[in-house]
């Protein structure tokens, strides 16, 4: 009975520890992505990256909450060096993104709901940097000098640049999405 | 006589310390003035306040974590600012010169860079020199050797660190070899060829190529996360910290 719940708690902690190491791996993947792939935007100084490719890869091969976390944790530490104004901005972003394509895709085979999902995450992406810039770093950049480093003007310049990211990260990851396709 | 080496908790400490007012402001905000005679004839210029959180920044990371840290923090500083800074500036300064001509605009687009720059060379190192100087080899190796046992939290960052360092480590140069052994650099030379402008010539070519590094790519994935399994059952078999054991 002892040695029944010591293996249930074993296999428990497996579980644990394998979603914590996916988690690790796809974070730092993402970081990467986002830190070694950099190609500036002079109208927002912002800058074009990967790193969407792992969060929507992660998202779709093993569901949400490891998407949600894998795009809390990966690209907001990238920004974390050099960028930390959009920290905030990208860790809840690409958080939401990695959740809600998750949801949708629910690990699913199916070639339309995966391309539905990353549709959604791409519109996510853009709408939701949009939203802070334009909005809520405006608004707190009132307050706080910090988050002045943006306006409405540069949050529509920054629509086109997020677009092209999303779908190229998207096409990327549905390529890779269908070489792994019951390989896990 | 050999310098006292400081506790590396400490040195966490006061690197984070320092790195307080890149993202407060304070204390450095409160001086506003732009005495520093290079700059007095630009507008836009760098404040002192901004100069001396540089050379601040730079001296406590010399001092606290050593010059081989404040080294590597200035390479990687250094490697980002030539696609942030320089790539854009060129990039802005060509936008410019199609769809302006007004002399201020490149005056303010130049300070503009300056002060990126600075931010960059101020914030990067000091980020670098906040994870150089934990020794995770040692917290791993105490964590291993631990007698009396671990508890869960101790086993998940055990995880984090073995599989950040085997993509640090290990994934990160596999995939530079595959890229080496691909001949990546071979088929950018050769389509400079004049046989190999054909279209269609290059347009297999760029298909190939795109496959490839998409396979780059997946097997990037791949490898990063191959020995999770089994790290995972290794790292659960470790003695928790109340004593029961998984044998």
């Amino acid at each position: 009975m002892i040695e029944n719940r010591e293996h249930s708690g074993n296999r428990k902690q497996v579980k644990i520890l394998l979603n914590i190491g996916i988690i690790s791996a796809f974070a730092t993947l993402s970081f990467v992505g986002t830190t070694a792939i950099r190609i500036p935007i002079p109208a927002t100084g912002g800058y074009f990256n990967i790193g969407d490719t792992f969060v929507f890869v992660s998202a779709l091969l093993y569901g949400p909450i490891i998407g949600l976390f894998v795009g809390m944790i990966g690209p907001a530490f990238a920004d974390a060096i050099g960028f930390p104004q959009f920290v905030f901005a990208t860790a809840v972003v690409k958080g939401f993104e990695g959740l809600v394509i998750g949801i949708i895709s629910k690990k699913n085979d199916n070639n339309m709901v995966v391309f539905l999902s990353l549709l959604v995450g791409i519109f996510i992406l853009v709408a939701g940097y949009f939203i802070f810039e334009a909005y809520i770093y405006t608004e707190l950049g009132k307050s706080i000098q910090f988050f002045a480093v943006t306006d409405y003007n540069a949050a529509i310049a920054e629509i086109l640049p997020n677009t092209l990211q999303g779908v190229f990260s998207a096409v990327l990851a549905f390529a890779i999405w269908k070489l792994f396709q019951g390989k896990k | 006589m050999k310098r006292k080496e400081y506790p590396w908790k400490l040195k966490v400490v006061i690197i984070f310390l320092v790195l307080l007012p890149s993202f407060i402001g304070y204390p450095f905000s409160l001086i506003q003035s732009k005495h520093f005679f290079l700059w007095t004839m630009l507008s836009n210029a760098p404040n002192d306040g901004t100069l001396l959180y540089l050379f601040f920044s730079c001296v406590m990371i010399r001092l606290s974590a050593g010059v081989k840290t404040f080294v590597m923090g200035l390479k990687v500083a250094g490697f980002l600012a030539i696609s942030v800074v320089f790539v854009g500036a060129f990039i802005a300064y060509i936008k410019m010169s199609i769809f302006t001509s007004g002399i201020d605009d490149f005056s303010s687009l130049s300070m503009y860079y300056v002060n990126r720059l600075i931010n960059i060379m101020t914030v990067v190192p000091l980020s670098v020199s906040f994870f150089m100087v934990i020794p995770f080899d040692d917290i791993e190796h105490n964590i291993v050797t631990s007698s009396v046992g671990i508890a869960l939290w101790k086993k998940c960052v055990l995880m984090i660190s073995r599989v950040v360092n085997n993509i640090r480590f290990s994934v990160m140069p596999d995939i530079f070899m595959i890229m080496s052994e691909e001949r990546y650099k071979g088929f950018i030379e050769s389509g400079m060829d004049e046989e190999n402008l054909n279209p269609d010539v290059l347009r297999v070519k760029i298909y190939k190529f795109l496959k490839r590094s998409l396979y780059v790519a997946a097997s990037g994935i791949a490898f990063s996360l191959e020995y999770i399994p089994l790290w995972a059952y290794e790292i659960s078999r470790i003695p928790n910290l109340n004593g029961a054991k998984y044998d």
